[in-house]
């Protein structure tokens, strides 16, 4: 049985409307497809996943684009995004008309406590990438060394020259990391 | 809302130029996304930006795009929600594409590839860090707060409990801790009632 656009709109605008906490909170979704439709591999998604982290734009987007784009070519890219973007809409217009525009008592009262959460969630995002790039851990605990220190590196630039670019320090870190691999080799 | 109102096509543009400098997560986008809408043109404040963010972060889908769309709804309508939301979407969708296309006819050398890979990482690591402690020090204002967002961290992180879940009893919380917050000021002889979580944002 082959697979056509309308399964992967529909696959993508479920994705839109179920998945809870960013770009991040797709990936369990993008491996259930994986598993169920014969487009691409598990293999093959986590390098998707690694590609869509360094490359512009959030990494939700890229990685429906790119999801979208091994299935069903620039058009089903063109389909998994718009779809997986659709729902967002309908639920902004409601939350921005009830939520921020005519903002009510309640509505600040919930606000005191989940602006706390919204902050652990950030926090928890930055953890989980965090964990996975500064150490290794397989069965022990090893120091990823390069990473480390370009981590430092960058974090204080970052705090000190508070005028530079975002964008320039992660194309120098590509690019410190392009040096390493001239220089090892 | 500010009283400098910018133009469809100024916000438009941004949001096409935030698709096409900012990488990863919602962390690193949040750094971006400060710089260029508080600090450098001042069409939101601070406390207004994070309130979007924080509806943006609760609702299904990419927290990118839905604060995309919550400052499009907020400048020009629904219209302008759907023109932000696309414009956002085109660089990192060209991007993509080009890439793919690139990858098919050209098999760049892995290792090479990894290398840059885990410096990129290691510098959104690094910037993204700016991002959390600015919206720690605006959206932590007493210790009940400071309290929910530890818990809560570590319910997501060490006992992996659903998002959903987390948002919805922080909801709960923030409704019963205000309560207890009104009442304890009134025990207090009504010593002062400035209330720091009430009054964010709503200076329309």
């Amino acid at each position: 049985m082959s697979y056509t656009l309308l399964h992967l709109m529909i696959e993508f605008l479920l994705i839109g409307t179920f998945s809870f906490g960013g770009g991040m909170a797709t990936i369990p979704f993008l491996f259930n497809l994986a598993d169920k439709y014969t487009w691409f591999t598990r293999n093959e998604l986590v390098d998707m996943i690694a590609i869509s982290e360094v490359t512009p734009g959030p990494i939700g987007v890229n990685m429906a684009t790119y999801v979208g784009m091994k299935s069903r070519g620039v058009l089903g890219s063109l389909v998994s995004i718009l779809s997986l973007t659709f729902p967002a809409i309908i639920v902004m217009m409601f939350a921005y008309k009830y939520l921020l525009k005519n903002r009510s008592l309640i509505v600040d009262k919930a606000f005191y406590g989940l602006k706390p959460v919204v902050l652990a969630l950030f926090a928890s995002g930055l953890y989980s990438v965090m964990k996975e790039t500064l150490f290794t851990l397989d069965g022990g605990f090893h120091l990823n060394l390069f990473e480390d220190v370009l981590f430092i590196v960058i974090f204080a630039v970052s705090m000190k020259f508070k005028k530079i670019h975002p964008t320039l320090l992660i194309l120098a870190s590509g690019a410190i990391g392009a040096l390493k691999y001239f220089i090892m080799r | 809302m500010n009283e400098k109102k910018p133009s469809l096509f100024q916000v438009c543009f941004l949001f096409f130029y935030m698709g096409l400098t900012t990488f990863g997560g919602a962390a690193s986008m949040l750094v971006c996304l400060t710089r260029e809408l508080v600090d450098k043109r001042g069409w939101l404040t601070e406390d207004e930006l994070y309130d979007e963010v924080a509806v943006a972060q609760c609702s299904p889908g990419i927290i990118m795009v839905n604060t995309a769309t919550l400052f499009g709804m907020q400048t020009y309508g629904l219209f302008g929600a759907i023109l932000t939301t696309l414009s956002l979407l085109i660089a990192p969708f060209t991007c993509i594409c080009l890439l793919t296309l690139i990858l098919r006819y050209l098999s760049l050398d892995n290792e090479l590839l990894s290398c840059i890979y885990s410096g990129i990482r290691a510098g959104l690591c690094g910037i993204s860090i700016n991002a959390v402690v600015r919206l720690a020090k605006k959206n932590i204002s007493d210790l009940f707060t400071s309290i929910v967002a530890v818990v809560a961290f570590v319910a997501i992180v060490v006992f992996n409990i659903k998002t959903v879940l987390v948002i919805l009893i922080g909801i709960i919380l923030g409704l019963l801790g205000s309560h207890v917050k009104a009442r304890l000021s009134r025990n207090d002889g009504g010593r002062n009632n400035s209330d720091a979580s009430n009054n964010n944002g709503v200076t329309k």
